[in-house]
């Protein structure tokens, strides 16, 4: 190839040296080009124009267009008809397409040519003409199509509903899904504008978002509002929208998505009245169950008291009983009460160093800590938001279960440490107590499950799972690592909202 | 410090529907230093008719004390004592909220309408019954009320 490219650059007319850089670049292009003199005789054909007719550029020159650019169908050939019109003088046409067929014969090749005229000065010295492969064009232009009918098909047959809505309010388009959740045909809807089918108590929301997106403030804006229903009803959605600009950046329309979620509200309402009642329940249960059973211990202590000299060892034996089981039972009581309470009775949370419920913990630990000799070291406790009752009821249950479950031949060593990670605090207790087997991690944390009996290590099985609510309710995680022999750590997570709102990295 | 004058005869009205801690405390009245009376009336109504001398009450004995129970069928204890406090002459009694509750809000709305304390029931009877020996020792052998 690279010895036939002099000869092909000097084909380009009067190669009289200034013309190479362009003969060069011609010949670089992709578009065929062809200049041809007053009479339709080829004066230059460039490499592409080479490729696409089969011709040497040396063999072409003198040629007749209409020989090189060998026709495939009969007459009328709109290319020579616009040549002719150019030499004829008349001004530049539109492109016009032929189709080539290749010297060597093969298939016809279709083609776009423009042909404009060649003047220097007043002069008309012949026609130029470029030609290019039209089956580029259609694959370009297929492609586009596909893409736009894609995004057509994207929006028009999704399952949710999508409108597109123009900067004065007015529903531009919008698909099948959103008129079919608000019960109107599209072409109803294309003539109304948002605020009509807006529940008045959320056009302020609406307005927000729309002037935010306007502005700028925001580039997609989430919500849930009520659209009116063609029966008068509201239909809750959650809606997303985002404003499309053109390229000046002039707000062209809003895009939105809306999502039916009247029933997973309706569910999720249901279910908020559910707990709430629940709670309630829990607690008027446990506060009327004590009432009684006060009074069976009570009595049955009194009874102990005034008559217990007259009664018989069997006698003492049965009272003793009697009291061990209304007592615990009040343990439950109180214990289920405070379970119930975690939600119900929460205050709410505000920024507390951890460092002050610990302290009320250990403070309410004082005597089991002096008797057992326990040591408890804690570094870098860092400020949360929280419910200070709540978080000493934390460090309370887990300091006190480490003393409970603490080894027959060692004092106990608690460690209180924090780690950050994630945008979280991770609080670990760490003791050298008896340990717990692996598969008993997650059982630890149910309600009433103890794996331990009453005479070994009394408890009413509440103590973690009620450290599982408090740390839930202020939006945690807590999980347990051990092994037995080797000690407990409990973990306890903690969002870190302090320094996040501070826009702090720690 | 001189003694104070004990009273020869105090009389303590215990407004409470459970005849159990009605009867514990008398139990516990019962070993007292101080010669007392007793009370129990079981609702807040009641309460109000003996402190007023309605009819049914006209004999009725100004208490030096009133026991209150919070949560009792028909008026409860939240109501009386706000009745008792609006009260010009009935307002210097001092009452002893007595209840099994120990919720925050009961604890501030009592002491908002000026309760003299809130003791929450203990548990345990051996407690209960020194809590009631306590009460009547602090507010008939250390306080002074008016006469």
């Amino acid at each position: 190839m690279e010895t036939r490219s002099p000869r092909q650059s000097a084909a380009l007319v009067n190669a009289d040296g200034a013309c190479r850089p362009w003969s060069a670049m011609l010949d670089a292009i992709d578009e065929a080009v062809v200049a041809v003199d007053r009479g339709g005789r080829v004066v230059a054909l460039n490499r592409a124009g080479a490729r696409l007719t089969g011709w040497a550029a040396d063999e072409a020159l003198g040629a007749p267009l209409a020989e090189v650019f060998a026709r495939a169908a009969d007459p009328p050939d709109p290319l020579l008809d616009a040549v002719a019109a150019a030499l004829g003088g008349a001004p530049d046409a539109a492109p016009v397409d032929a189709e080539v067929r290749a010297r060597q014969g093969g298939e016809p090749h279709g083609v776009r040519c423009r042909v404009v005229a060649w003047r220097e000065g007043d002069a008309l010295l012949g026609a130029l003409v470029t030609a290019v492969s039209r089956e580029r064009e259609l694959v370009a232009d297929r492609n586009a199509h596909r893409v736009e009918e894609r995004f057509r098909s994207f929006f028009d047959d999704a399952p949710i509903g999508k409108s597109m809505t123009g900067p004065d309010g007015r529903l531009l388009r919008v698909n099948d899904a959103f008129g079919a959740m608000l019960g109107r045909s599209r072409e109803e809807m294309e003539r109304i504008s948002y605020a009509d089918i807006t529940h008045p108590e959320d056009l302020e929301q609406s307005l927000t978002c729309v002037t935010d997106l306007l502005a700028g403030r925001a580039d997609h804006w989430v919500m849930e509002k009520r659209y009116r229903h063609a029966d008068g009803r509201y239909v809750w959605a959650r809606v997303t929208t985002a404003i499309e600009r053109d390229a000046d950046g002039a707000p062209l329309y809003f895009l939105t998505h809306a999502q039916d979620i009247s029933e997973l509200r309706a569910q999720r309402e249901a279910l908020v009245e559910s707990n709430r009642e629940l709670e309630q329940f829990a607690y008027v249960a446990s506060h009327d169950l004590q009432e009684p059973l006060r009074m069976v211990a009570s009595f049955t202590q009194l009874l102990a008291k005034r008559y217990g000299d007259a009664l018989d060892e069997d006698a003492r034996d049965y009272i003793r009983f009697a009291v061990d089981g209304a007592n615990r039972m009040q343990r439950l009581i109180q214990d289920l009460l405070s379970y119930a309470r975690v939600g119900s009775r929460g205050r709410e949370l505000t920024p507390i160093s951890l460092s002050g419920p610990l302290a009320d913990a250990l403070v309410a630990l004082q005597t089991v800590i002096r008797e057992t000799g326990a040591m408890i070291v804690q570094r870098d406790l860092p400020v949360v938001r929280g419910d200070r009752g709540q978080l000493m009821q934390l460090f309370q249950n887990l300091i006190g279960n480490a003393i409970k479950f603490r080894r027959a031949d060692e004092p106990p060593r608690i460690a209180v440490s924090t780690t950050h990670a994630n945008g979280e605090w991770v609080i670990a207790v760490r003791d050298n107590g008896i340990g717990i087997e692996a598969r008993y991690f997650e059982r630890v944390f149910t309600i009433f499950q103890r794996l331990h009996a009453q005479h070994e290590y009394p408890g009413t099985g509440i103590g973690l799972p009620l450290c599982k609510r408090i740390v839930n309710r202020h939006g945690g995680r807590i999980w347990l690592e051990s092994e037995p022999g080797a000690g407990t750590t409990f973990y306890f997570t903690l969002p870190d909202t302090v320094s996040a709102a501070d826009g702090e990295d720690k | 410090m001189a003694p104070l004058p004990i009273p020869e005869v105090v009389s303590i009205l215990l407004v409470d529907d459970s005849l159990g801690d009605a009867r514990l405390a008398r139990e516990a009245l019962r070993e007292s230093k101080v010669d007392n009376a007793m009370y129990h009336l079981t609702d807040g109504a009641q309460a109000l008719a003996f402190l007023r001398r309605e009819p049914g009450y006209e004999e009725a004995t100004r208490p030096d004390l009133i026991l209150l129970d919070l949560n009792m069928p028909r008026m409860d204890g939240r109501e009386v004592l706000a009745e008792l406090k609006r009260d010009a002459d009935l307002r210097r009694i001092p009452v002893v909220i007595l209840t099994c509750s120990d919720d925050e809000h009961d604890i501030r709305l009592s002491y908002d309408l000026q309760a003299n304390c809130f003791i929450t029931k203990p548990i345990d009877m051996n407690q209960f019954i020194k809590v009631v020996s306590s009460i009547e020792d602090f507010w008939f052998s250390i306080v002074r009320l008016p006469k």
